[in-house]
């Protein structure tokens, strides 16, 4: 009885982790289709804050949003490949200091949000991405 | 009562007024909540005890500034701290505290205050980025003004400094996907109840080494709920200090004011057992 038991939580908990496996967070941001509405929020929103604005007024949109949903695709278990330039390049000259680091996670925060992105999904997504900072800042 | 929560409601008001009054958000360039709150002795940090972290939200390069207030009302203790910092480049913080213990004797009130010079320096790492969790030393130089009863219970001066090294970590996309702040310090004292009852006494008269713990789980980036615990030595024949612990909650609302409630439970203080209570804090960036 009592080793059934123990089987039957076993199992249970197994499954729980296969199952978390092998749903990828690329999934969970609603695949190709959650993507892409999640990244045209958050370049309207790199667009729209006072602080980082300045930083886009030259960008392709087209373009910067196809390297962002192929980056964010390949960081989230969805199989892409990412084309673009690696971040130490993408950002060589910027010189971006940490506030505008920590000013864009933010945008990001709030432009997620707005798409209707869980704060849990937004915590995976940002956890993925915050090691990226030394690559992005004072370059 | 109304002396008592003067200013938290002084300190609301500048949150309050300040937005229209001065802008340089430029110098916010922290994450929301980073800053953390001004502890019971102006330090930045938690409510009972300092983070590694430094006050405000400046990042290299920038100064920013915060102030707050906070009341612990315990059964038979009122704890009051008024309190400005700084900080400059997320290197180094400077405070000012001022500090009221009220204690209830019957008849009548008795206080005990005492002034809190703080400074915090960030040795390494970084609370969020990177591989090293951010570390830092402290020191708080702490003045008491009214030294009858610490005297009384055998303490030994009415001035002193009390050390520490601290480490502080956000861990991202911790257990259920939250964010979970965690932090620790080591501290060398020989403050008698933070220093209301003196600094060392006949019991002992020498540093003594004290941890202190925090964690604080994110909802989201405006709410946190925690706990904190701090030990403390105990210095004084004649009285046994208590732990101290809390759990709070935590409002950040935006990158100006934030709010924290807690149920403070400070044990024993001067031969008063079972003395809890509830704190609260506002804290404002100027």
């Amino acid at each position: 009885m009592r080793t059934g038991l123990v089987l039957c939580v076993l199992l249970l908990v197994c499954a729980c982790a296969h199952t978390e496996q092998r749903s990828s967070l690329y999934q969970d941001l609603g695949g190709e289709q959650g993507v892409a509405q999640m990244i045209d929020e958050i370049v309207l929103e790199l667009h729209a804050d006072p602080k980082l604005a300045d930083l886009f007024t030259e960008t392709d949109d087209d373009y910067f949003k196809e390297r962002l949903n192929e980056q964010v695709c390949m960081l989230t278990g969805g199989g892409c490949e990412y084309t673009g330039l690696d971040m130490p390049e993408a950002h060589s000259g910027m010189d971006l200091s940490a506030a505008q680091f920590n000013d864009f996670v933010e945008a990001c925060r709030r432009a997620m949000t707005r798409a209707g992105v869980p704060v849990g999904n937004q915590n995976r997504l940002l956890a993925i991405l915050a090691p990226m900072r030394t690559d992005v800042i004072h370059q | 009562m109304s002396a008592r929560i003067t200013p938290i409601l002084l300190t609301a008001l500048i949150g309050w007024l300040m937005p229209s009054a001065v802008s340089h958000a430029a110098e916010q360039g922290r994450i929301l909540a980073t800053g953390g709150l001004l502890n019971a002795e102006g330090s930045g940090g938690g409510g009972l005890l300092p983070w590694s972290t430094l006050a405000g939200l400046s990042t290299d390069p920038g100064t920013d500034w915060l102030t707050g207030a906070s009341h612990v009302q315990l059964d038979d203790y009122a704890l009051t701290t008024v309190a400005v910092a700084g900080s400059w480049n997320d290197r180094a913080e400077w405070s000012i505290a001022r500090s009221r213990l009220e204690i209830d004797t019957n008849p009548g009130r008795l206080a005990i205050e005492q002034t809190i010079i703080g400074g915090k320096w960030r040795l390494a790492g970084d609370l969020i980025y990177g591989k090293t969790p951010q570390v830092s030393v402290g020191v708080q130089a702490k003045f008491l003004h009214d030294d009858a009863l610490a005297r009384a219970l055998g303490a030994q001066r009415d001035f002193g400094l009390d050390f520490y090294l601290g480490a502080s970590r956000l861990i991202l996309d911790g257990p259920f996907h939250r964010n979970w702040l965690m932090a620790a310090n080591v501290r060398a004292s020989r403050s008698n109840e933070l220093g209301f009852l003196g600094f060392g006494g006949d019991e002992s008269d020498d540093y003594r080494l004290s941890g202190e713990f925090s964690t604080a789980l994110f909802l989201n980036p405006n709410w946190a709920i925690g706990a904190e615990f701090r030990h403390k030595p105990d210095n004084l024949n004649a009285i046994n200090e208590s732990n101290w612990w809390d759990g709070f909650v935590a409002w950040f609302p935006n990158k100006r004011v934030n709010v924290a409630l807690a149920y403070v439970n400070a044990g024993t203080i001067a031969g008063k057992n079972h003395q809890d209570g509830l704190y609260v804090s506002v804290n404002v960036d100027l």
